[in-house]
């Protein structure tokens, strides 16, 4: 049993308990900014390269901010480069990897007590779209995906993150990504007449689960898929979200689609598509929108650079972070679906620079 | 073979070997015709326009002297096989010209990621190569690229009397590894960076020559995107206290203001995503204060005591440590090898160089006026080039 440290949850206990689209915007970022004002003061303490950032960057040391975009933000970058935690080592209890798509994958801490906390705040979004009870699984995915329990690539984490969300868990694909055909059909017999919930990765459920269901049929229209992981491959192959959405109703019969976005860095924070299509934040975090040349706050309809703050980061200092995905605020509090909280679209990501340093000629690792 | 030709001379079997004798007429007529197309590109970059001013016969003429200097007779070493970096597009010209003067036969392998210089250029030496009288040199001088694919290295490493090789600690260990002929020599050019020094007390007045300073800073500091080894990373300001700072006070929003008037100058956001990641990496391990005035222009980065290991961190476009110094010595002196040049203004060379002369260690490779950093020539790292690309006759 290690220990965590003692932390102060008055703050995220209350946005726990709070309907997870239900606080409206004034009340959801006075406490929200209460909490990421303990996360800097807590970071800072306890995490020496995260003061030291702070200190170069004439940050104030005292923080009693009270608008969002006031928050000095982490590149996630930068969690690439280095061990950024505020916990001691012997505290660690589990530790996540982001997909390293180049180079070094970034490295997040987690404590007992935030990877609980992550696992709460998931369930808390999670039971808002699937209800309380646990459904049947099918995983849009191969059993190999998980399989080194240490260390796994984001596809692995997240789809062990999203697990506990369902029962009866199968694969649908064999390790070569073949449909697993057996599989399927089983699981279509056995929970025929009940909800059930698909997940996947959006690429994995295009490329290795809609485009090899010409030969099998296969009707879900109780289910829910949930999917995430960008849209990028979907972009080079100019498949939009509505087709997606099509190809689930035409092909399975699926009518609930929805896409999610959401960080390693900030895991637990996910955002959810509701019916109108649009990505929305649960009550513990919120996005904003920054200027990618002068870094000003910018307002609705204008495209950026998405900021993430989030109440749950207590173990590393994850709470305000500077992402390289580009978005569009949309509204807050007025979403056609009924939801409360502020709505936005993902527009792409920053193109990865140049980097055409010194020793770019040849990469450390090419053949 | 994946062997992508540049220009329009891909041979019809293998690459023949033809040297000519050192500082041929030929070679030089095709060196200044290339310089003066180069010189009526008017819309390419800075970078362009220096290497055509480098290719002016006044300068060709020069090296031709500098050659001669040299006390023994030398003849060319064959066929050199030059590893052109990704970050100075120019580079790989510097490096032909000075072997093709050799007269050596010449492969020149240009990075996947070459940029727009690299492309221009090698337009205009297609058009060099469309006249009856640069046949030898087309016949004997090959720009190419490849993917990184070590097999492709090692067929023409098997191939080369001589490895130029450019871009850093990375390439320099791989490509070594890769086996080429017994004899081949190995010429290699690690990771370096640059340093200034200004004399704080010599901008303070004198309007005309701080307008001097300010568009030779420029020049230095902003080309290649602050990449090459030869970009200054690090400004060391001589003087007492308050003249620095009063120093600073006056030149830092002077080069803002330079720069405000060009769309061009701010870079893109994914480099300045970039480079906001590169100050956090380093304020994590660095004390220091970041000063975000100029953004997105530039940023600068003040040090309160010596730096160390700057080698170590990515401190390119538009990012500026400066440190306020006694005197140039205690600049000077924390400059190591790993330094490869260092521009001076307001002071005198003499001074500097006697200076270094003293010294026991070994301190970086040269030292110029600002305005100059990238300036190439044949002593290069240390490296007398043109020993290092001929044979003893």
């Amino acid at each position: 049993m290690k220990n965590s440290p003692v932390y102060s949850t008055q703050i995220i206990d209350k946005l726990l308990s709070e309907p997870v689209y239900g606080l409206p915007a004034a009340t959801k970022q006075a406490l929200l900014c209460q909490q990421l004002n303990q996360h800097t003061q807590f970071h800072k303490q306890h995490c020496a390269p995260y003061r030291n950032i702070l200190n170069a960057f004439n940050v104030p040391t005292e923080q009693n901010l009270k608008a969002l975009d006031k928050f000095f933000t982490l590149n996630t970058a930068l969690f690439k480069t280095a061990d950024l935690r505020s916990i001691s080592e012997n505290q660690i209890y589990k530790t996540l990897y982001s997909s390293g798509t180049q180079g070094q994958p970034s490295k997040i801490f987690l404590d007992q007590y935030s990877a609980r906390l992550q696992s709460v705040a998931l369930i808390n979004i999670m039971q808002h779209w699937l209800g309380k009870k646990r459904l049947p699984m099918l995983i849009i995915d191969h059993p190999g995906v998980i399989a080194d329990a240490n260390h796994f690539s984001a596809r692995g984490a997240g789809i062990r993150g999203f697990s506990f969300l369902g029962r009866n868990h199968t694969y649908a694909l064999n390790d070569d990504m073949s449909l697993n055909v057996e599989a399927i059909r089983l699981f279509m017999e056995k929970h025929q007449q009940e909800p059930v919930l698909l997940f996947g990765f959006t690429f994995m459920v295009w490329q290795y689960f809609f485009q090899q269901l010409d030969n099998i049929s296969i009707h879900l229209p109780s289910a829910l898929l949930l999917h995430g992981g960008g849209w990028k491959k979907l972009q080079q192959l100019s498949v939009s979200n509505e087709q997606f959405k099509q190809s689930a109703q035409e092909l399975a019969g699926i009518s609930r689609v929805h896409n999610f976005y959401g960080l390693v860095e900030q895991t637990g924070s996910i955002y959810m598509e509701c019916q109108a299509g649009f990505l929305h934040s649960p009550v513990f975090s919120e996005i904003l929108i920054k200027d990618p040349v002068n870094q000003k706050t910018l307002n609705k309809g204008e495209e950026g650079i998405i900021t993430l703050l989030s109440a749950l980061p207590f173990s590393y200092p994850g709470h305000a972070l500077l992402t390289e995905d580009l978005g569009i605020l949309l509204g807050e509090d007025d979403c056609s679906c009924g939801r409360k909280g502020r709505y936005f679209h993902i527009t792409g990501r920053l193109p990865s620079a140049e980097r055409r340093g010194c020793s770019d000629t040849y990469e450390p690792g090419s053949r | 073979m994946d062997i992508e030709f540049l220009t329009n001379n891909k041979p019809a079997d293998g690459f023949p070997v033809q040297t000519t004798p050192t500082f041929a007429d030929d070679n030089v007529r095709f060196l200044t015709g290339l310089g003066e197309n180069l010189a009526q590109q008017k819309q390419a970059l800075p970078e362009v326009a220096a290497l055509a001013f480098w290719l002016r016969p006044g300068n060709l003429k020069k090296l031709k002297a500098d050659y001669e200097q040299q006390t023994q007779q030398r003849q060319a070493a064959g066929l050199v096989l030059h590893i052109a970096p990704a970050n100075v597009d120019t580079l790989f010209i510097y490096s032909w010209t000075l072997s093709l003067l050799c007269g050596n036969t010449n492969i020149l392998r240009l990075s996947q990621k070459h940029g727009e210089s690299a492309r221009l250029i090698c337009q205009q030496i297609n058009l060099l190569f469309n006249n009856p009288l640069h046949t030898g040199i087309k016949n004997s001088n090959w720009i190419v690229s490849w993917p990184h694919d070590d097999k492709i290295t090692q067929a023409m490493s098997a191939i080369s009397d001589r490895r130029i090789i450019w871009g850093g600690d990375h390439t320099v260990e791989h490509i070594t590894r890769i086996k080429a002929k017994p004899c081949t020599q190995d010429i290699t050019f690690p990771d370096r960076l640059s340093a200034m020094l200004i004399d704080a007390e010599s901008i303070l007045n004198g309007e005309q020559l701080f307008k001097q300073l300010t568009e030779r800073f420029i020049r230095d500091a902003f080309a290649f995107q602050q990449m090459a080894c030869t970009s200054p990373k690090i400004i060391f300001w001589q003087g007492e206290k308050t003249t620095c700072e009063q120093a600073q006070q006056k030149f830092w929003p002077a080069i803002h203001k330079h720069l405000a008037k060009y769309e061009k100058a701010i870079p893109t956001p994914s480099e300045l995503y970039q480079r906001r990641t590169q100050l956090q990496y380093l304020a994590m391990n660095i004390n220091c204060k970041i000063d975000e005035a100029f953004a997105p222009y530039f940023v600068v980065v003040n040090l309160e005591k010596r730096p160390v290991n700057l080698e170590d961190f990515n401190i390119n476009l538009g990012t500026f440590l400066q440190l306020n110094i006694k005197d140039y010595q205690q600049g000077l002196r924390q400059l190591s090898n790993k330094y490869q040049s260092c521009g001076y203004w307001g002071m005198e060379k003499s001074t500097l160089d006697d200076w270094r002369l003293q010294q026991d260690e070994h301190f970086f490779h040269r030292l110029v006026p600002v305005g100059q950093m990238h300036e190439f020539s044949w002593n290069w790292d240390g490296i007398n080039l043109f020993q290092a690309l001929t044979n003893k006759e």
